[in-house]
C-alpha cells in the first residue's frame, strides 16, 4: 500500500474496515476478533455490555479448549466472559494459512429473551454453560446441541439460532482465510501490535476533546442501594472509581460489563463510536470493587444488571460528564425498563422489558419508549411471536400521553402495554422509576414515572401494584405496564413544547 | 421480439440504453444531466421519430429512495389492528438520536376494530361499516396508496383481503403486509417487518407512479405501444431505505446488470453507486397495477459509493466516510457541493476526463484537489495535493477490494458503468489473480434485447 504521504494510519484506517466487514458477515449480532494472546482486535457491539465480555469469553474458550482452524465454542457463563444467561457466545479459531495454530478467534453473541430473578438466583434465569466445544475437526457436535436446546431452561429457537449463527461464523472465517492469503494485505499478526498502538494514541487525540476534571456524583436503585461515582478526567486517561458503591440483591452485574457501561458513557459524552480494542481500552481505567452490585460475583444473577444496572451507571456517568462540560447536559430519562416475567404452568416463562421515554437534551426533545441502553432488548418483541408461543394476549401497545416532562424541549413519552394471560400464570415483575422520577433539567419538568397494575377477569376496576413483586394471575386477567416519561429540558414557556 | 430499452434514472444522471440492430437509431447510449435537461424530454430527444415503434422500457430508479430520505413523497395511509398505531414508529431503529424515516405519520395511521388469535381464529370480525367510514375519510385526504399491517395476517389473512378488495373496489392501491412470498422470507418474521415493507411498498409506489407519468408524457400519443416495467432487487445489505434495516419490493437495483446473469459477478461502477452483483434470485410478484415491476438481481452496495465523503476519519488521515452523501448537492465536481468525494478524488486525477455528459466543471478540478489538500494539511504534514488524490485512490480501491474479498476465489469479474475505465487499471493492479472484464456498450445493448427476463411483470 502507498504511504506516500506518510500515514501509516491509513493501514490502520484499511484493517478497521477490513474487521468490520469480516464481523458484518457474522451477522447482526454482537462480534468480536481476538487475537491468541487474549486482546481485542475489534469489537462490534449491539449493546455495550458486550464490549469487554466477548474477548474474555473469546479467551476462556481457547483457555480450555485449544480451538483449531475452524473449531467452534459455546459459552454463556456471565462470570466467565458471559453477560447474563440468555446471551450465548460461539467463539471459532481461524489460521491465515494452514490449520494450525490458529491466528485470530472470532466471538460472536446471540441473545434470546432474558428471564429475570427477583430473588437474584442465577440458577433462575436459565442453564449455565461452560466453555463447551461445539464444532471439532469439522463436524458439529449434535449430540451437545441436542441437549443444550431440550433443556427445561432453554429459549426458543435455540437450535436453528446456533446453527444460522454457526454459519454466519463460518463465512467470517472464510473471509479472513481469503484476506489472510491476499499478499497485498495488511492483516498479518505481525501488524496487529501496530495497530492497536495506533488505535491507542489516536484515542489520545480524542479524549484531549473531554473536559479535563474531576467531579463526585451518585444515585440510588429503585431499592434504594447507593451508585457512587468519582468521574476524572486526565489528559490520556479516563478514571471511573465506584468506591462505596453498595451491593445489591437483585441489580448485578460483572466488572467487565461495568467496563462496557463506562466506554459507551465515553463515546456517547464524545459524539463519537470509537474503534474498541485493547489500544483504546488503555484509556479508561475503572476501580469497581468486588461484591458491590457493579463488580457481583458468582453467583449472582446479572439479568437485571445487564440491561437496567448498566443503563443507570451509563446516565450517571453522562450526568457527571455533563457537570463538566454543560453542553453533555441531559435531562433525566426513562432509561431503566420495566419488566415483566409469566411464568406458566407447564415451564414455559414469558418475559418482557420495556423502556420509557428518553430526557430531552439542548435543542433536542426526548424520544418515546427509546433507551439507547435497551434499544436491542425493546426492540426484540414480536406480539405476533409472543403470542403464538405462549397463552397470552397482547392487548395493545399505545403511548402514553403526557408521560414526558414539559420543557422548552419535552421529554419523550413512555408506553403502556396491556398483556393479558390466557391460563393461570405467576406474574413477576421489576420497574426501575417507579418511586423516582425522571428528573427535569435547567426548568424543564419531571417525566411520569414507572407503573404497573392488574385487572382481575371480570372485574372493571385495576388495583395498582408496588414496583417489585410477584403475583398469581387467573385466565383473563390483565396487566397494564406504564413506562417512564423522559425529564423536560428548559423552562417551558409559552410556546408550545418541541416534541 | 419487441425492442427492450433500459433506463436508469438517478438522482442527477439519467441513462438510456437500447439494442444494437438494423435500427442505428438505439444504437447509441445515453447520458443527460437532469438539472440541465429534465427527464421527459431527455427520453422525448433520445428516442426521437422512433418513439412510434413501441416495445418495451425497463426502469431503475432511485427516486423512491431518494423521497424518503429528503421527506419529498407522498406518504401513504397505513391500516393497522387497533391498539397497535404506534407500534411501528417506537419499533424504528433510532439513527443518529433520531427515528430512522419512516414512510408513514400518524395523521395518516387508522386503527382498524378486528382482531385475530395466534392460530389465526377470528376473534373480532371486521365490521365493514367501519370501512365505509374510513373510506370517506381517505378520499377526503386524496389518499392514493394504502399499507394494511394486521395481527396474525401471516397466518391468516382473511381481514387484510376484506380490506384490499373493499378499497380495491374503489381505485386504491393496496398492499397488504401478508402478500409476501416465502422466497423473501417474510413469513413468521418480526409483524414489524412485514408492516414496514408494506408500508414502503405504499410509499414508493406512489413515488413511481409520478415518474411513470413522466415517462408517459415523454412517449406522448404512442405511449399505449410501450410497456414500462420498474425493476426491483433483492439486495444484499441494504435496499432504498438502506441503513433503516427494513426492506421493500421497489429496491433500487441495477437493471442493466442483468444481462449477465450468473456467468460472473458483475462489479457496476455507475455514476451514483457501486454495486456488486452476485446472482439471480427469484421474484416479488407484481403488486401494483400502476407500476409494474420485476425483480432483479441480488446485489451488495459496495463499502465505498461514489458520494461517499472523504472527511477527517479517526485515525490523523483523511478518509472514507460511511454514509454516502447522494447526489444533491453532490460531488465537487459539479460546481455546487462544498465537500469533497470520492467522485471527485477520480475527477481530481483526471480519471474521468473521457466519459461523455457529465458537465463537469474543470474550475472545480482545482477546488477539490484545493480541499482535499486542506483537509490533510490539518492532520498532517503532507506533499502535494496530487499525491494526497493518489493515496486516497489507493485506500478507495482498498475498500473496494474488501468487497470483492467477500466472493472469494474468483477468475472474472465484469465490470460495467460510467466510472468502469476509471476503475478499472486499478483494480487490475491490485488483484492480478482476477480477470476484469469491461462490459462493452453492444454487448449489453444485445442483451437486454434478446434476454427473456425470469420474472415477467404480470401486468
Amino acid at each position: 500500500m502507498r504511504k506516500s504521504w506518510g500515514f501509516a494510519e491509513f493501514q490502520a484506517d484499511t484493517l478497521f474496515h477490513l474487521f468490520e466487514r469480516a464481523l458484518e458477515l457474522a451477522g447482526s449480532g454482537s462480534a468480536a476478533l481476538v487475537t491468541m494472546d487474549g486482546k481485542a482486535l475489534h469489537v462490534r457491539t449491539v449493546h455495550p455490555a458486550d464490549t469487554a465480555t466477548l474477548p474474555a469469553a473469546a479467551t476462556q474458550c481457547q483457555q480450555y479448549l485449544h480451538l483449531k482452524d475452524g473449531d467452534v465454542a459455546l459459552i454463556n457463563d456471565p462470570f466467565a466472559g458471559g453477560t447474563r444467561l440468555s446471551d450465548l457466545t460461539l467463539v471459532a479459531g481461524v489460521t491465515f494459512e494452514g490449520s494450525d495454530p490458529c491466528d485470530v478467534l472470532i466471538a460472536y453473541r446471540l441473545g434470546f429473551d432474558p428471564r429475570f430473578s427477583l430473588d437474584g438466583k442465577l440458577d433462575d434465569e436459565g442453564l449455565r454453560i461452560p466453555p463447551m466445544p461445539l464444532v471439532a475437526q469439522g463436524k458439529t457436535n449434535k449430540e451437545i446441541l441436542a441437549a443444550i436446546a431440550s433443556a427445561p431452561q432453554a429459549p426458543l429457537g435455540l437450535q436453528a439460532a446456533l446453527e444460522q449463527a454457526l454459519a454466519g461464523l463460518e463465512r467470517t472465517r472464510v473471509y479472513l482465510k481469503t484476506c489472510g492469503k491476499d499478499p497485498h494485505n495488511d492483516l498479518r499478526k505481525a501488524n496487529f501490535k501496530k495497530y492497536l498502538e495506533q488505535t491507542r494514541t489516536a484515542v489520545d487525540r480524542w479524549i484531549t476533546k473531554l473536559p479535563l476534571g474531576e467531579t463526585m456524583i451518585s444515585t440510588q436503585l429503585e431499592t434504594g442501594e447507593r451508585l457512587k461515582l468519582r468521574l476524572e478526567i486526565h489528559d490520556d486517561k479516563v478514571i471511573f472509581d465506584f468506591s462505596g458503591t453498595d451491593s445489591s440483591s437483585h441489580v448485578q452485574l460483572t466488572d467487565l460489563t461495568t467496563f462496557g457501561a463506562c466506554f459507551r458513557a465515553i463515546e456517547a459524552a464524545l459524539g463519537k463510536r470509537l474503534p474498541a480494542n485493547a489500544g483504546s481500552f488503555q484509556h479508561i481505567q475503572v476501580l469497581a470493587p468486588a461484591r458491590t452490585w457493579v463488580n457481583a460475583k458468582a453467583p449472582a444473577a446479572t439479568t437485571r444488571g445487564v440491561s437496567d444496572g448498566l443503563a443507570i451507571i451509563s446516565a450517571l456517568a453522562m450526568k457527571g460528564f455533563g457537570k463538566l462540560a454543560s453542553a453533555q447536559k441531559s435531562a433525566g430519562s426513562g432509561h431503566a425498563s420495566s419488566r415483566i416475567r409469566l411464568d406458566f404452568k407447564d415451564g414455559r416463562c414469558f418475559t418482557d422489558a420495556t423502556a420509557g421515554g428518553s430526557g430531552a437534551r439542548n435543542q433536542t426533545a426526548g424520544l418515546d419508549a427509546f433507551s439507547v441502553w435497551l434499544e436491542h432488548e425493546s426492540r426484540a418483541l414480536s406480539i405476533e411471536r409472543a403470542e403464538r408461543a405462549y397463552p397470552l394476549q397482547i392487548r395493545s401497545v399505545v403511548s402514553r400521553p403526557g408521560s414526558g416532562g414539559k420543557g422548552k424541549w419535552a421529554g419523550g413519552q413512555g408506553l403502556v402495554k396491556s398483556y393479558c394471560v390466557l391460563e393461570t400464570a405467576r406474574l413477576s415483575w421489576a420497574l426501575e422509576q417507579a418511586r423516582v422520577k425522571p428528573e427535569g433539567i435547567d426548568g424543564g419538568k419531571a417525566g411520569l414515572s414507572a407503573e404497573i397494575a392488574i385487572a382481575r377477569s371480570g372485574s372493571s376496576e385495576s388495583e395498582d401494584l408496588p414496583s417489585s413483586g410477584t403475583l398469581e394471575l387467573q385466565p383473563g386477567d390483565v396487566i397494564h405496564l406504564h413506562t417512564a416519561g423522559g425529564g423536560g429540558f428548559g423552562e417551558p414557556d409559552s410556546t408550545p413544547a418541541i416534541s | 421480439m419487441p425492442v427492450r430499452l433500459g433506463f436508469s434514472v438517478g438522482e442527477s444522471f439519467a441513462e438510456a440504453i437500447g439494442p444494437a440492430g438494423d435500427d442505428s437509431t438505439f444504437l447509441a447510449p445515453h447520458r443527460w444531466h437532469l438539472p440541465r435537461k429534465s427527464l421527459t424530454d431527455g427520453i422525448r430527444d433520445w428516442l426521437g421519430e422512433s418513439a412510434s415503434d413501441g416495445g418495451e422500457i425497463r426502469i431503475v430508479s432511485s427516486l423512491a429512495g431518494f423521497a424518503l430520505h429528503k421527506n419529498l413523497g407522498t406518504k401513504p395511509s397505513f391500516l393497522v389492528t387497533t391498539g397497535f398505531e404506534s407500534w411501528l414508529s417506537v419499533n424504528s431503529p433510532v439513527i443518529e438520536g433520531s427515528r430512522g424515516a419512516l414512510p408513514l405519520s400518524d395523521d395518516l395511521t387508522f386503527g382498524i376494530s378486528e382482531r385475530l388469535r395466534a392460530d389465526g381464529s377470528v376473534e373480532t370480525p371486521l365490521n365493514l361499516d367501519d370501512l365505509q367510514f374510513l373510506a370517506a375519510k381517505l378520499e377526503m385526504l386524496k389518499t392514493k396508496a394504502i399499507a394494511v399491517g394486521l395481527l396474525h395476517s401471516d397466518v391468516n389473512p382473511i381481514h387484510e383481503v376484506q380490506i384490499r378488495d373493499y378499497f380495491k373496489e374503489r381505485g386504491y392501491t393496496v398492499f397488504c403486509s401478508h402478500e409476501q412470498t416465502p422466497d423473501n422470507a417474510m413469513v413468521g418474521c418480526h409483524e414489524r417487518d412485514r408492516w414496514l415493507r408494506a408500508a414502503f411498498d405504499a410509499y414508493a409506489s406512489n413515488a413511481l407512479q409520478d415518474q411513470k407519468i413522466e415517462f408517459e408524457e415523454a412517449l406522448g400519443e404512442h405511449k399505449e405501444k410501450w410497456t414500462l416495467q420498474f425493476v426491483t432487487a433483492s439486495d444484499a445489505n441494504g435496499p432504498l431505505h438502506r441503513g433503516l434495516g427494513y426492506r421493500s419490493s421497489f429496491g433500487d437495483a441495477e437493471a442493466l446488470g442483468t444481462v449477465y446473469g450468473q456467468k460472473a459477478p458483475v462489479l457496476h461502477l455507475g455514476l451514483e453507486q457501486f454495486l456488486l452483483i452476485e446472482s439471480e434470485r427469484g421474484g416479488v410478484p407484481d403488486r401494483d397495477p400502476r407500476v409494474p415491476t420485476y425483480c432483479g438481481l441480488r446485489h451488495r452496495r459496495l463499502g465505498v459509493q461514489p458520494s461517499s465523503p472523504i472527511e477527517s476519519g479517526f485515525w490523523p488521515a483523511p478518509t472514507v466516510g460511511p454514509a454516502p452523501r447522494g447526489f444533491e448537492p453532490g460531488p465537487m465536481a459539479f460546481g455546487k457541493a462544498q465537500h469533497p468525494t470520492v467522485f471527485d478524488v477520480v475527477f481530481a486525477l483526471e480519471r474521468l476526463d473521457a466519459i461523455d455528459g457529465l458537465n463537469l466543471q474543470e474550475k472545480s478540478r482545482s477546488r477539490a484537489l484545493e480541499s482535499l489538500f486542506t483537509l490533510a494539511k490539518s492532520i498532517a504534514k503532507v506533499p502535494d495535493p496530487k499525491a494526497i488524490a493518489k493515496d486516497l485512490e489507493t485506500l478507495i480501491i482498498e475498500r473496494m477490494n474488501e468487497d470483492l474479498l467477500i466472493l472469494g476465489k474468483r477468475t472474472e469479474i465484469i465490470v460495467t458503468g460510467a466510472l468502469a475505465k476509471a476503475f478499472l487499471p486499478l483494480l487490475e493492479a491490485r488483484r492480478p489473480d482476477i480477470r476484469f472484464r469491461l462490459a462493452p456498450q453492444a454487448e449489453w445493448a444485445e442483451a437486454i434485447a434478446a434476454r427473456e427476463l425470469p420474472n415477467e411483470a404480470r401486468a
